[in-house]
């Protein structure tokens, strides 16, 4: 356009002195702006930007998904499955009905009863498929395979809202989702990431509490408390250790608070103290790796074996002390980094000194540590 | 020279260019840098470490191989990923997978 002005103009006649043409000019644009502001036009563009946006990141994490889906099935039929496509089609969508909260009694364990029952049928239905694989391998295929899910339910979270957003003109969702978008694909990506630690077997930054107890635990006796948890018992600054993790080095976070509950119960409350080891979410501007103390149950999950251990521990009164590693949610389900290996011997430092400080010799102190065992044997 | 009219044409290529660059605005990937997946393992007996690259098979606590120095057996104590760029600053020996 500004071309044709020049030509049909010439050089003289441009910048003529009654300055016609810029009098035009400026008429289009006032009332382009004018259309713009009072039809609302100019949200319709906002709106198409962000859209367009938001299907580049929707489309790059239907790609992850699908793909997540792929390697699942692959995983599946490298150790030796033959009906994976089928087992994978048929959970891919599986869901869980959380409890009626609006009545507390019994929450918990109505929701333990829930997960126990996903639990189980998880584990059947890959078992089905690989009959002669070891616990571990139907762990870690078990753990590849949530992946999948969670990214397929990732994507299809926010297809939901988008198509919603632009079905009702709802620019207030579409902003909020174009704003969110960023963190939803780092998080999508950080999962999608995650399926080659557990395909390979390598630890993830989750796993440091349970690093911290296998060190710990090294020359112990070690048995199984509970499923998929191993209990340990060794002798450290005269004090006794019963250390508590997931069993590994599969894909497993065991039932640390059935573990702990149980021990407490066998020992008749006679333990000084409760030591939790677990992975923190950083707060941003914060340090990974960085170790700090408190008091509590430290431990994630929807809530059972919190519940457990804060019962059995004011049962008994007995003081819960937890030490936790900062880490962002990204490093918690990707390959460990050094600085997060590094803190388990920081941790240890810090058990030594709890226990030196805080216990005396001959004492009984349970230390769990909490987290996925991928990669960590005991 | 008429000045409105040269500042209206400069505000028009502007806004053209603003919209051309929003609209061709690249989609931004996490970067991802070169990582490298290390096995340590130590001595049991005389506490010797050393770095070796990952192999698939790995644990933590597993033992694996015995110990250059005295002979005794070896575990992994630690397997973590490190940047590969931050390995060659740091000269860290490189030490096959066996």
């Amino acid at each position: 356009m500004i071309c044709s002005v020049l030509y049909l103009n010439g050089p003289a006649g441009l910048f003529g002195a009654d300055n016609d043409l810029l009098s035009l000019l400026n008429s289009i644009i006032f009332l382009v702006f004018m259309i713009l502001l009072f039809t609302g036009l100019n949200q319709k563009i906002q709106m198409m930007i962000w859209v367009k946006n938001i299907r580049k990141y929707l489309s790059r994490i239907e790609v992850m998904a699908k793909e997540a889906k792929v390697k699942s099935v692959e995983t599946i039929k490298k150790m030796g499955g033959s009906n994976a496509e089928e087992l994978v089609n048929r959970m891919i969508e599986f869901f869980i009905i959380s409890p009626v909260s609006e009545e507390p009694t019994g929450l918990m364990r109505r929701l333990e009863h829930l997960l126990n029952i996903r639990d189980e049928r998880f584990k059947k239905a890959i078992k089905a498929v690989l009959p002669e694989a070891s616990k571990h391998e139907v762990a870690n295929a078990g753990v590849i395979l949530e992946i999948a899910i969670a990214l397929n339910a990732i994507f299809r979270t926010v297809r939901h809202y988008l198509i919603l957003g632009e079905k009702t003109n709802n620019w207030i969702l579409i902003t909020q989702l174009q704003l969110e978008m960023p963190q939803i694909y780092k998080l999508s990506h950080a999962y999608y990431k995650a399926i080659d630690s557990f395909t390979q077997g390598k630890p993830i930054g989750d796993g440091i509490g349970p690093l911290v107890a296998a060190v710990l635990s090294k020359d112990g006796n070690k048995k199984i408390i509970c499923e998929d948890t191993i209990m340990s018992e060794v002798e450290r600054k005269g004090r006794k250790l019963i250390v508590v993790k997931a069993e590994g080095p599969g894909a497993n976070v065991g039932k640390p608070g059935e573990a702990v509950a149980k021990l407490v119960k066998e020992y008749e409350g006679n333990i000084k103290r409760i030591i939790m080891v677990d992975a923190k979410l950083k707060l941003e501007g914060e340090e990974t790796g960085d170790v700090i103390e408190g008091v509590g149950a430290a431990i994630g999950g929807l809530g059972p074996e919190k519940f457990k251990i804060e019962n059995i521990a004011a049962h008994y009164n007995i003081p819960l002390d937890a030490i936790v590693i900062k880490e962002s949610v990204e490093e918690s389900i990707s390959a460990m980094t050094k600085r997060i290996a590094d803190a388990a011997d920081k941790v240890l430092e810090i058990i030594d000194r709890t226990l030196i400080e805080r216990t005396k010799e001959g004492d009984i102190v349970i230390v769990a540590g909490i987290g996925n065992t991928v990669g960590i044997a005991q | 020279m008429d000045y409105d009219m040269l500042f209206t044409l400069m505000l028009i290529v502007i806004a053209t260019l603003c919209i051309v660059m929003l609209a061709a605005r690249r989609f931004q990937k996490p970067s991802e840098g070169e990582y490298e997946t290390i096995t340590l393992r130590e001595c049991d007996s005389c506490g010797y470490r050393e770095r070796r690259s990952f192999v698939k098979g790995d644990y933590v606590l597993k033992i694996n191989g015995v110990c250059p120095k005295c002979g005794g057996p070896m575990t992994i104590m630690k397997i973590y990923v490190e940047k590969a760029e931050a390995r060659r600053q740091k000269g860290y020996k490189q030490i096959s997978p066996q």
